[in-house]
């Protein structure tokens, strides 16, 4: 079955936005949308991002935040780190930033490792860390911000 | 290193994450709890010429999670309940288990099948309509014990509720037929909050709700259909007593040629036998026999020769004897009234000591003497 994938990227920007108020020179928000799969009536499943109204156990959700550095100054060291909530299971592969470092932690925050360098205590021995593991997403800007730039990241969890 | 972020180009990030994500998305039974808020905030920390600033916050908007209705509802144990005609409160037991994120409520209700094959049987016969629910809420695996309730009262998530369905047989019923029928339960609120307890009251019929309120808990429905009910079938089997009676007369002695080839003439006794039998798929039970003797014919009140009292009831082989009298003064459920009617009961509603008549496969035999008035 194909599948068409269509999404509202500018809607989504402007859905269940909660502005955090910036004392910096960073404006940064995060919206929370549903990926909601339909099928159509040729049969062809569409994937849309819908305001995350109606959630059940099983279903995805996707988390956005957009920074802008609204200042006059570039910005250092930009790292966004987002705590996974206990009932949410991230989505393998899903959390993706545009030029930026991505790690997870397995240790509630203490921390950070890529994907494929995390590991956990199992049976007396270390096992490769799973989605299960993660407590955290990082993501990391190894270069500046620069005034007037822009930057989004985002990942998948599905709701447990 | 400057960082220039094309739209473009996020655009086309955003499309492969997605096509991931659309591949399955089958909803898991149980899961979070329907109330259960789910938040997340990123942190933002950064610096500027070389100084950390104070780390922002992104709080994205909370919603709730919502109730997801599923469940299951199967007979217990696929067989037909055994009812005969007339019988009341004939119960049929299903099990209904809730593998959603929620209590919920079940109203129930069911109906008369017409020729559906159950449990390999075809119906072909109906109960009375007055069905009576009871369900197990207390979860004791009794039924009947003054702790049901007609409804399922906020079944918690992942477990079951046995569930009996009563029904009358009506009496025109008859032995081999089937009386099949079928119990939905419908999904019904069961009350405000995470995880509610049953209230002793059922809630009004869930309704599929999308709300445009991410805190307001939605009703999501995932069972079969995807219409908030199910349903189940079950049946009952018909058997019936089929009763014969026959009667015969042997004499056993006259006045003349004694016990040896008696006539049947005046002062003759007169030993009748009555053979009741039984061809229908259910043993009779409480038998009544009245008989009423000829005016030529006087009752031997006497005990018979065989034993202690003056009638003889065999039955599976077992020979038990009764002394008819006059108003049942012995209590032993046979009366004889003096003149000319014999009556046996198979019960007696005074509690006394009574011969109990049940006819199954064997006969049960009646015996009596009479003589021929003499005179």
């Amino acid at each position: 079955m194909k599948s068409v994938v269509t999404l509202f990227v500018m809607l989504t920007l402007l859905q269940g936005t909660a502005f955090a108020q910036s004392e910096g020179t960073l404006d940064v928000s995060t919206t929370v949308d549903k990926v909601q799969v339909t099928t159509n009536e040729a049969g062809e499943e569409v994937t849309e991002l819908v305001p995350a109204e109606t959630v059940v156990p099983g279903e995805r959700v996707i988390y956005t935040t957009s920074f802008r550095n609204t200042g006059t100054e570039a910005a250092e060291n930009v790292v966004i780190t987002n705590p996974i909530s206990e009932n949410l299971l991230y989505v393998e592969g899903s959390a993706f930033g545009p030029g930026m470092n991505l790690e997870f932690s397995v240790d509630d925050g203490q921390s950070f490792a890529s994907a494929d360098a995390l590991t956990v205590s199992a049976d007396g021995g270390e096992r490769p860390a799973t989605p299960e593991d993660y407590t955290h997403i990082r993501w990391s800007l190894p270069g500046d911000l620069e005034a007037g730039a822009q930057g989004v990241v985002r990942f998948t969890a599905l709701l447990k | 290193m400057k960082i220039a972020i094309p739209r473009i180009g996020m655009m086309l990030k955003l499309s492969t994450a997605a096509t991931v994500l659309a591949m399955s998305q089958v909803a898991m039974a149980d899961g979070t709890d329907a109330g259960t808020p789910i938040n997340n905030t990123a942190t933002v920390n950064y610096q500027v010429g070389g100084n950390d600033q104070t780390p922002i916050d992104a709080i994205a908007p909370t919603f709730v999670v919502d109730r997801i209705v599923t469940f299951t509802i199967a007979p217990e144990d696929g067989v037909n309940t055994v009812v005969a005609p007339n019988e009341q409160d004939a119960v049929t037991r299903f099990v209904i288990t809730n593998t959603g994120n929620s209590p919920i409520d079940l109203r129930l209700s069911a109906i008369n099948l017409t020729g559906a094959t159950v449990n390999g049987t075809v119906d072909d016969a109906d109960m009375e309509t007055d069905f009576v629910f009871l369900a197990d809420n207390s979860g004791n695996g009794i039924l009947g014990d003054g702790t049901d309730s007609g409804f399922v009262d906020a079944l918690a998530e992942g477990a079951n509720v046995v569930v009996g369905v009563l029904a009358d047989a009506p009496i025109s019923l008859i032995d081999g037929q089937f009386a099949h029928i079928e119990l939905t339960a419908t999904a019904a609120d069961p009350g405000t909050g995470i995880n509610p307890a049953p209230d002793g009251a059922l809630g009004a019929d869930l309704l599929a709700s999308g709300s445009d309120d991410a805190s307001t808990i939605d009703v999501v429905f995932n069972d079969g259909g995807n219409d908030g009910f199910e349903a189940s079938q079950d049946g009952y089997e018909v058997q019936a007593a089929t009763l014969a009676i026959t009667k015969t007369a042997t004499v056993i002695e006259d006045p003349i040629n004694g016990t040896l080839d008696p006539f049947a003439i005046p002062g003759a006794i007169v030993e009748y036998a009555i053979v009741i039998t039984n061809t229908g798929g259910a043993s009779a039970t409480n038998i009544s026999i009245g008989d009423v003797l000829t005016a030529e014919l006087l009752f031997e009140t006497a005990n018979l020769p065989s034993g202690s009292g003056n009638v003889s009831i065999t039955e599976n082989g077992t020979t038990t004897y009764c002394t008819a009298d006059a108003g049942d003064a012995n209590t032993d459920g046979c009366t004889f009234d003096g003149t000319d009617t014999l009556t046996i009961e198979g019960s007696d509603s005074s509690g006394g000591t009574i011969v109990p008549i049940t006819v199954g496969t064997d006969p049960v035999t009646i015996r009596f003497r009479a003589q021929i008035d003499p005179s």
